[in-house]
């Protein structure tokens, strides 16, 4: 079983077109990202401020549209 | 627009990153990953980063505690969280520093005999005190200084010998909330049995308080009645948590 680690961040985090969110593992000391570590269960909460409504929308390599010939 | 919950992700080597589609605009309010770190190359801080549209770094929260190699986390970062606060002499930790000065016939204390209509320091035989230095005492005069500034709930326990007179416990000299040397009433010239006709009643008292830096409380006893009376037990026991900061006024903290 993982345990659970939590932090803070700013409350008006704005990201717009363009910008990323990155989950890293950093090495504690140097800073470098540390390799061999796997991410998954990636969920992100927010309110939408622009843009196409997303409510509970899923952005994976797993969705995949069929194209015109499938 | 709405709240939206996005689940951008498969499974995928860290750093994995997520660049938000063309026209969205999202003010982030939380985020969460699962970490397995069975294959890490070394100890790790989850990290979260966002980058704006020509990939400069704006935001890098890292966790507060490095996860061992081969261990695995669910990492978790919102507004309302906040980064757990390095422990030191009177700063900060949620866990309430504690003091508990008392005495008792039943650990084979004498008791204290009060004399008629008359108030004394109650002479605390035992202390228990925080490793942390925060509560000392108490000193010759019975004091007991708080160290730091601090909010604190301070709880006053006292049991006499049987007998219906009038008595009670007061907790005074600093007071920021309720007036210094408020009496209790609680069983204030009742017979000292309880219902029951055998078990001893308590005198109780509960004070909220707050506290700068150095300064005292002491807790003492009245005697109303006209002989004098025995304070066979009485136990002070102080919840002290550190509020940097504190001005001296009535808390609403912080201020």
């Amino acid at each position: 079983m993982s345990l659970p680690v939590k932090t803070g961040f700013p409350d008006d985090v704005r990201a717009g077109d363009g910008w990323t969110i990155e989950f890293a593992a950093v090495d504690p000391t140097t800073g470098a990202d540390v390799s061999g570590v796997v991410i998954s269960q990636v969920n992100i909460g927010g309110e939408q401020t622009g843009g196409p409504s997303l409510a509970d929308a899923q952005f994976s390599p797993f969705m995949l549209v069929p194209g015109p010939g499938a | 627009m709405a709240d939206v919950q996005i689940k951008p992700l498969g499974t995928e080597a860290a750093p994995a990153a997520w660049t938000l589609p063309g026209n969205l605009e999202l003010l982030v309010k939380r985020c969460f990953a699962h970490y397995d770190g069975s294959g890490a190359a070394g100890a790790f801080l989850p990290t979260l980063r966002v980058r704006d549209d020509a990939g400069r770094n704006v935001l890098e929260v890292p966790m507060d505690a490095s996860v061992a190699a081969g261990s695995s986390v669910e990492a978790s970062w919102a507004p309302f969280l906040r980064k757990a606060t390095a422990s030191s002499s009177g700063g900060g930790a949620t866990a309430p520093s504690v003091a508990t000065f008392y005495r008792s016939t039943s650990l084979g204390d004498a008791a204290q005999t009060i004399p008629a209509g008359s108030d004394r320091t109650i002479l605390w035989l035992h202390a228990a005190l925080p490793s942390d230095g925060t509560i000392t005492g108490p000193d010759a005069f019975g004091n007991i200084t708080f160290v730091g500034a601090c909010m604190t709930l301070e709880m006053l326990y006292t049991q006499w010998d049987t007998g219906t007179f009038a008595r009670a416990g007061v907790l005074g000299t600093n007071s920021r909330i309720v007036q210094a040397d408020a009496y209790s009433f609680a069983n204030n010239g009742a017979v000292n049995v309880a219902s029951d006709g055998v078990s001893p009643i308590w005198g109780e008292q509960v004070h909220p308080n707050a506290h700068l830096d150095g300064e005292l409380v002491h807790a003492f006893v009245t005697n109303g009645d006209t002989v004098p009376r025995d304070l066979d037990k009485a136990f002070y026991v102080i919840y002290r948590w550190a509020a940097v900061g504190y001005n001296g006024a009535i808390p609403g903290w912080p201020q």
